[in-house]
């Protein structure tokens, strides 16, 4: 037991050096079947990856707000890439969702949840600001109704 | 064992220095409980970290197990539970190590990590995976973690995080795309001779997917054959989801039918369910348990949008077996509205059925912005639940409430409260007991964002015991009278 204290509390330590990363390359297919690769988008300007689930009840109200932001910046450069985390069981809902409740981003399929682990996700929905160097700026996870106000600050700031 | 805690310890000590190189990554989650109840106790921990150079990556998860004793029967573990070597160049990813995988839509292969189910089935072994505009191929070789262990394995498995393994497997996955709207593809598993099968055995699929600007189709029919000595008939798995929109209306259509197809229990693969996933607790609190030797059902979904803020769902569902016995049913209607009443509302109703049991569930959800960060969520749900079969007719309710009050982004305050004519989930059920008693469990939890992407979460309270399916994989979490406290952190 007291080993397992002290290693989980030296993880800690990690914490107070964590730096800005360069954000992990994936390839993913949308849901119109073409696989999309991040790095080759690097350079064009911010993007903003939201990892998403049509299970989720917070991710819900959170894309309604992306989807203002999207509209506000999308021709300033912003892109938002809406990856998809839902699981074999739920996969088949997400094109009628993202159809029914009109996202207009890119949707990407995360099938086994490969992605999301990769960018350390455990719970949907998890944000990630990258900007147009591939670096991440800012992450985020779970939704509360303003959140989004510091994302808008956060993306303009990339954008200047 | 030594070895490794001391090893690791360095490697803790060493790390947070490559970092200023900007290349590391990781995360912590820690869920600890202290509770009246010793079986209700838990201290869990897993910690992943990962360092990146050019094109390599190496990593590795420790972790703690202290389990709820409903949750497994595995006894304390700790230790290095997974460790990987990775290299992405290009379209290739080559992978060495603990993985995860999945061949087609789960039905051949599904190794995953679900840790509200404390399952975790990865494979150690090798994965080459690659993807490119007309073709994805993916190969794998290795040993699955066994996720459950049963008594036998108690006896030698302690300080083992990473369970027992099940024996090798060897497979793949090729997706041609001749055509944007056609990809054509077929997946393929050898699982060697072991404890659990005397031979080893074989198994495989095909699947296509088509899409059009009005519709979108996916197809995939599996097949296990199995030796005469088993005196078995072929396993045989049919699962079919598509996808319809007529002007704004939105139609979700999938279809299953699995024969003798669960592997080793179902650790190995995990077909989808067709039944839907709700967004509230008591909908998803009486789901499908799966069986994938013998299921055969569909599902119906619509989706269409009401004026500029409402969106409106109606559903339904069934899953019979072999003898027609309706193993599973369920209705459900959802309605969304955006601007109504000043706030965020949706309604939704379902009706379940498994076996003799039905259930009527019905829920109201308000949002309410009080400032630009302030706001307040009501959720009410509401499940009436009649058993035919018991004597007398046992009938029952349940009543949920949970009131939160969020400042974004930095906390929530929440109280939850609970009200039931019935303590057990659905077993241990006394003749005439329900519905004359009444049972409440009330706790208050607040979540904190402490700092950066570091989150706490504390109940204290009472909850009490809560069945949770997902996937048609269920769980049993134990009654709470104390305190939970969850950490999250990510960097």
């Amino acid at each position: 037991m007291h080993r397992m204290l002290i290693v989980f509390f030296l993880s800690l330590t990690n914490f107070a050096f964590a730096g800005q990363t360069t954000a992990p390359d994936f390839t993913l297919p949308d849901i119109g079947g073409n696989n999309y690769q991040l790095s080759k988008n690097f350079g064009k300007g911010p993007i903003l990856i939201n990892f998403w689930a049509t299970w989720c009840l917070p991710c819900r109200s959170e894309m309604k707000a992306l989807k203002k932001i999207y509209k506000k910046y999308k021709d300033d450069g912003l892109q938002v890439l809406s990856v998809s985390v839902d699981d074999p069981r739920t996969v088949s809902k997400v094109k009628g969702t993202v159809k029914t409740y009109r996202y207009p981003f890119t949707i990407l399929l995360d099938t086994n949840s490969e992605v999301f682990q990769l960018y350390q996700g455990t719970n949907p929905p998890l944000s990630v600001l990258i900007n147009k160097n591939g670096e991440i700026v800012y992450t985020h996870t779970g939704y509360r109704k303003g959140d989004e106000i510091n994302l808008q600050k956060k993306i303009v700031k990339l954008l200047k | 064992m030594k070895k490794i805690f001391n090893l690791l310890s360095i490697l803790i000590f060493i790390l947070p220095t490559v970092s200023i190189s900007q290349k590391i990554s990781g995360n912590i989650h820690t869920e600890y409980s202290s509770a009246k109840k010793a079986q209700s106790r838990f201290f869990e921990n897993w910690s992943d970290i990962s360092l990146s150079r050019g094109g390599f990556r190496l990593g590795g998860r420790f972790s703690f197990h202290e389990p709820p004793a409903s949750f497994s029967q595995q006894d304390t573990t700790w230790g290095l539970a997974q460790r990987f070597l990775e290299y992405k160049r290009g379209d290739l990813n080559i992978r060495v190590g603990n993985f995860y995988s999945l061949l087609g839509r789960g039905l051949v292969l599904r190794s995953f990590d679900n840790r509200t189910l404390r399952w975790d089935s990865n494979i150690d072994g090798l994965k080459v995976d690659y993807r490119s505009q007309f073709v994805d191929a993916k190969i794998l070789a290795g040993r699955p973690r066994k996720t459950r262990l049963d008594v036998a394995d108690l006896k030698k498995s302690k300080a083992r995080p990473a369970g027992e393994k099940l024996p090798a497997l060897y497979g793949g996955e090729i997706k041609l795309k001749p055509y944007t709207m056609l990809h054509l593809g077929g997946t393929y598993l050898y699982t060697a001779a072991g404890a659990h099968q005397t031979q080893g055995f074989q198994r495989g699929s095909f699947f296509g997917k088509l899409y059009f600007d009005f519709a979108s189709l996916y197809g995939e029919y599996a097949v296990l054959p199995y030796p005469e000595s088993y005196h078995l008939q072929d396993g045989k798995a049919i699962y079919v989801a598509s996808n319809f929109f007529l002007g704004d209306l939105s139609i979700t259509g999938e279809f299953k039918s699995y024969k003798n197809f669960a592997f080793y229990d179902g650790l190995l693969n995990n077909p989808p369910t067709v039944t839907r996933e709700h967004l509230f607790t008591l909908l998803n609190r009486h789901q499908l348990v799966q069986n994938a030797n013998d299921e055969k059902g569909f599902l119906v979904e619509m989706n269409y949008p009401v004026a500029e803020s409402g969106v409106a769902t109606a559903g339904y569902c069934i899953t019979r077996d072999s003898l027609q016995n309706t193993v599973y049913q369920e209705w459900y209607g959802q309605f969304e509205m955006d601007e109504f009443l000043g706030g965020e509302w949706v309604w939704a109703a379902g009706r379940q059925k498994e076996y003799t049991r039905r259930y009527l569930n019905f829920v109201a959800d308000a949002t309410y912005e009080l400032t630009d960060y302030y706001s307040i969520k009501v959720i009410y749900e509401h499940l009436h639940a009649r058993d035919e079969a018991t004597q007398p007719e046992r009938m029952y309710y349940d009543q949920l409430i949970t009131i939160g009050l969020s400042k974004a982004p930095k906390w929530t305050l929440s109280f939850l409260g609970e009200h039931s004519t019935d303590q057990t989930v659905d077993e241990h059920y006394v003749p005439g007991h329900a519905g004359t008693k009444h049972f409440y469990w009330a706790g208050g939890q607040l979540d904190v964002n402490v700092y950066k992407n570091f989150d706490l979460s504390v109940f204290a309270g009472t909850r009490r015991q809560g069945k949770i399916c997902i996937g048609g994989v269920c769980v049993v979490k134990p009654e709470l009278q104390g305190v939970e406290v969850t950490l999250i952190g990510r960097f």
